[in-house]
């Protein structure tokens, strides 16, 4: 075990926190539209410390990568920040001057789709160089070396071949890695990943999933899996969020999580998923539709669909208040000292 | 209600609130700046053109030699000739009325003709696909090469020039723009979810394509018929300049600069006024097509939308 | 890549034997030969002359035949107007006139419509941005012949700053490009805005903001090329289109002594052979020019070549 592995279980484990690198405080993101402003952010906080594998999971259109958009300052207009603050290590990153900063050489993304994140008429070179030699300041010369030294990292075959070709020109595990290459030029801190195996073959999942584990190992970069699949949380993360309808409605290390949910909604995405080992006639699922934003309904945004609904549910939103053993619920069922 | 059917809703939707959707149209064109500007010069421009017998202070053709080459009333002229008379003494303003309604008589018969034919072989084209498809588009892609304004030329040279053989021939020369598109756009239609769905549950072709397809692609449909009519337009003065489009004596826009541009240094107005009108009506059609485009496409208008209301917003978390 | 070309040469080939037969259709069936060959005060001797050297009086297969088999020797007959001038020659003489002109146009065009169409992308919707688009509007709806009338009267006979007519000095082309090439302009102004305002839109444009790369460096290198096809095919259909005929009103504004303004002249002289010659000269212009565009397709998309 590393020795960044072995600081990221002991943290689990013993409950002292890694230092932390990035942090969500209340944050809220709006889209106006003709009804009135739309949240699909809502009061959301968390922290990211270094080294570690966070999840943030969710279905679409739960906020999540919202979140990681607004952190980074990237939401497209007309939708806009308009609450809470975002700092990294200690410098706030609502700052255009600090954002400009970060953005590719502290904090690095990486998305859903390779296929249409990547620049089709673009090499792959010039797409792994750029933030080297543009904004690090380091020569053509030492760039192209580094390129070749990230594309064997996350294992491409023939580097140098490859390094003059277009991301057409790659299969889409191939794209991905390539992907993740760009993302580390600069050796960020924070990865932050969204939905990075979603558009991939199952095979290729597990394999990139791997990649991203050791490189977060290897490399002592903490990483963001954004995510709307459990298996990926549980294969690949420490600690987890679990958004709905733009807020956060639990948080918890990975295990607690799995063996015991607290969150209704939780217990129901776990107990969604198929299982190998269980023979079922008919998948269960939860019943109605995912909230459209955040403010959908008065009191707890789950209260439609949840099966232990009660009174105070429909009419109060409950606040996140953690139950012991770092984990956080957003739950009147669930408050310490409640039936 | 089935499943199926609440499928089939999406497009149903579109046919059902026709009045309902008119009067939005109309709502949305009324706010919207320079839609609305082209849409009402355009409308002005149709009225002098229905209306130029009533309108003209003079007989378009006559001429009055005492008169010749007077300027326009604000460069010195006559308010008996507002905007100045050409060499031959005849009314500008009066001619201009009457050349609107030669260029749009001109602009609107072949919009007509060229983009009925060239509608009906792009839907066709485009939702039985196969050998006709191929053999349409072909025949497009080839036409393409051809030297349109000469050959046309040479058509009205060898035949002899008058309005009908003018329109023939733009018609002819236009036809394959409308059959292109149409048939781009039902292709893209043709394999959305919905259709799908009613050519599953049995429904026939035709119903198909007048209740969810063409509803769906009506609006760029409009927008292309605008655009047309622009171009037409701009084709049919360059013709008519050149003395092989509309012929004495009646009169259009582009003949009359035709007429006037021996006489550019002592009427310049012969020449300016009917440019500058045939500028503003293209420019207006060109507005009108572009706030068409924009209402067309829903996500194009929810954002343009949301621009507007974000400078104007004020969001508490 | 050349089993491609090679398949575009010879739809070239068949469109101008389309093109060729069209004129044929025009000039023999549809009209009387005899009225559209002739000038109008031909003598009866003349006519029969005439008849038998077209050979109008063997039957229609006969005189297709025999025309296409012209044509491919490049034999367009001989002007009526000027006796025992090969149409040919004249046509293929004023053709570098026209070419000049027209690619001199194209590169204005250019030059003033890609920086305007990208500065109005920047920020859709700004008091820039809708400056910018009303400016591409008006040049594109202003015909082209009254723009050349305009352009001699303000700069050439109030200014004087330009030449209004004939010969083909450095500066005598300035007007007359211009005026082909402000609409040209306007309308690819508009082109390269949409399609930069879609480009921007794309998931690879957040990956580059992503990494921290400017405003500047996301449009010059990353979006600009995806759009640079869009505009390609644009400016190539609008240079086709000047060769086709909107040469030849501003020819005839400017007496420039190109392919337009040679048809005006054969049309006064009725001289329809030169006519005949000048469409379908035009028309391999045409193929031709679309047949670079497409070489320029596959060397600024790669993709293109790989799977043509």
């Amino acid at each position: 075990m590393t020795a960044a592995a072995h600081d990221s279980a002991t943290s689990a484990a013993t409950g002292t926190l890694p230092p932390r690198l990035l942090e969500i405080d209340n944050l809220s993101v709006a889209f106006p539209t003709r009804s009135g402003p739309v949240f699909g952010v809502k009061g959301v906080t968390m922290n990211v410390g270094a080294r570690e594998r966070i999840g943030v999971v969710g279905e679409s259109g739960s906020g999540k990568s919202v979140t990681a958009l607004a952190a980074l300052g990237l939401v497209q207009a007309p939708g806009r920040i308009v609450g809470g603050t975002v700092r990294w290590q200690g410098r706030d990153l609502f700052d255009p001057e600090v954002a400009a900063q970060v953005r590719g050489r502290e904090i690095a993304m990486i998305f859903q789709d390779p296929m249409a994140s990547l620049t089709a008429l673009m090499s792959i070179e010039r797409q792994i160089c750029e933030v080297l030699t543009k904004r690090v300041g380091m020569s053509r010369h030492d760039a192209r070396r580094r390129a070749l030294e990230l594309l064997e990292l996350v294992g491409i075959a023939n580097p140098k071949d490859r390094l003059k070709q277009f991301p057409f020109e790659f299969s889409g595990g191939m794209r991905q890695r390539v992907m993740i290459a760009i993302a580390l030029a600069a050796e960020p801190k924070l990865l932050i990943a969204d939905e990075p195996t979603t558009a991939l073959d199952v095979t290729i999942q597990a394999q990139i999933l791997a990649l991203l584990k050791n490189l977060s190992e290897e490399l002592d970069v903490a990483v963001m899996m954004i995510t709307h699949d459990l298996g990926v949380v549980a294969e690949f993360c420490d600690r987890v969020q679990v958004m709905y309808a733009g807020r956060i409605v639990e948080r918890s290390p990975v295990e607690p999580m799995f063996g015991a949910p607290l969150h209704p909604y939780s217990s129901g995405l776990i107990s969604s998923s198929p299982r190998v080992d269980v023979v079922r006639d008919r998948l269960s699922s939860i019943p109605g539709d995912p909230a459209p934003h955040a403010d959908a309904v008065p009191g707890c945004p789950f209260s439609v669909r949840c099966p232990e609904v009660g009174d105070r549910c429909r009419q109060e939103n409950p606040p996140l208040i953690e139950v012991g053993n770092r984990r956080w619920v957003a739950c009147w069922k669930r408050m310490p000292g409640n039936a | 209600m089935t499943e199926v059917e609440a499928l089939l809703r999406p497009a149903d939707a579109v046919a059902e609130s026709a009045p309902a959707r008119k009067r939005e149209f109309f709502r949305e064109l009324s706010r919207s700046g320079t839609g609305l500007v082209g849409a009402v010069f355009l409308l002005l421009v149709l009225i002098a053109a229905v209306f130029a017998p009533l309108l003209s202070p003079h007989d378009p053709n006559a001429q009055d030699l005492a008169v010749r080459l007077q300027p326009p009333i604000l460069f010195g002229g006559h308010a008996d000739h507002l905007l100045g008379t050409d060499q031959l003494g005849r009314d500008l303003l009066s001619r201009m009325f009457y050349g609107a309604r030669v260029s749009m008589l001109v602009a609107v018969s072949v919009v007509a003709v060229a983009g009925s034919v060239g509608i009906f072989l792009g839907l066709v084209s485009g939702y039985f696909g196969g050998l006709l498809d191929t053999i349409i588009m072909r025949f497009a892609d080839t036409q393409l090469a051809f030297p349109g304004l000469l050959l046309a030329l040479i058509i009205l040279y060898t035949i002899g020039p008058s309005v009908k053989l003018l329109v023939i021939v733009l018609a002819i020369n236009g036809w394959l723009v409308y059959a292109r598109i149409v048939r781009g756009l039902v292709l893209s239609v043709k394999s959305a979810e919905y259709v799908e769905a009613a050519e599953i549950v049995g429904a026939k072709s035709l119903r198909i394509m007048t209740r969810h397809i063409i509803p769906n692609i009506a609006s760029p449909i409009l927008t292309l018929l605008v655009l047309e009519f622009a171009r037409i337009i701009l084709a049919e003065a360059a013709l008519s300049f050149l003395g092989y489009g509309v012929q004495p004596p009646q009169s259009s826009w582009g003949l009359i600069i035709g007429q006037g541009q021996d006489y550019l240094t002592v009427g310049w107005w012969l020449v300016a006024i009917p440019g500058i009108t045939i500028c503003l009506t293209v420019l207006s059609a060109n507005l009108l097509a572009s706030w068409l485009r924009i209402y067309a496409d829903p996500r194009q208008r929810e954002r343009r939308f949301g621009k507007q209301l974000d400078a104007l917003m004020e969001v508490k978390a | 890549m050349a089993w491609f070309l090679v398949k575009r040469l010879l739809q070239g080939v068949l469109v101008m034997v389309l093109v060729a037969s069209a004129v044929f259709l025009i000039t023999r069936v549809v009209t009387n030969p005899a009225l559209a060959f002739l000038p109008l005060n031909a003598s009866k001797a003349q006519r029969a002359d005439t008849l038998a050297y077209l050979g109008l009086d063997k039957s229609l297969l006969a005189q297709y035949w025999t025309y296409l088999g012209q044509l491919a020797h490049l034999d367009f007959g001989n002007s009526f107007f000027i006796q025992g001038e090969s149409a040919f020659k004249i046509v293929r003489d004023a053709v570098p006139a026209t070419l000049l002109l027209d690619t001199v146009a194209i590169v204005i065009a250019l030059v003033i419509a890609m920086p305007l169409g990208i500065i109005a992308a920047l920020r859709p919707g700004s008091k820039l941005d809708k400056a910018t688009t009303t400016v591409s509007l008006l040049g594109l709806s202003a015909p082209q012949f009254w723009l050349g009338f305009m352009l001699v009267l303000i700069f050439g006979v109030h200014l004087k700053w330009f030449p209004t007519s004939g010969d083909l000095g450095p500066t005598a082309i300035v007007l007359p490009a211009l005026a082909l090439a402000l609409p040209t302009a306007g309308k690819i102004a508009q082109l390269m805005r949409s399609a930069m305002i879609d480009e921007l839109d794309q998931p690879y444009i957040l990956t580059a903001r992503s990494k921290g790369m400017g405003g500047f460096h996301r449009i010059y290198h990353h979006a600009l090329r995806h759009c640079l096809v869009t505009v390609m095919t644009q400016a190539s259909f609008e240079y086709a289109r000047m060769l086709a005929g909107y040469t030849v009103v501003v020819e005839v504004v400017f007496a420039w002594p190109g392919l337009g303004q040679l048809t005006v002249q054969a049309l006064n002289d009725q001289d329809l052979v030169v006519l005949q010659a000048i469409v379908i000269v035009t028309a391999g212009l045409i193929v031709l020019v679309n047949l670079i565009t497409d070489i320029l397709y596959s060397v600024i998309d790669p993709r293109i070549e790989a799977t043509a």
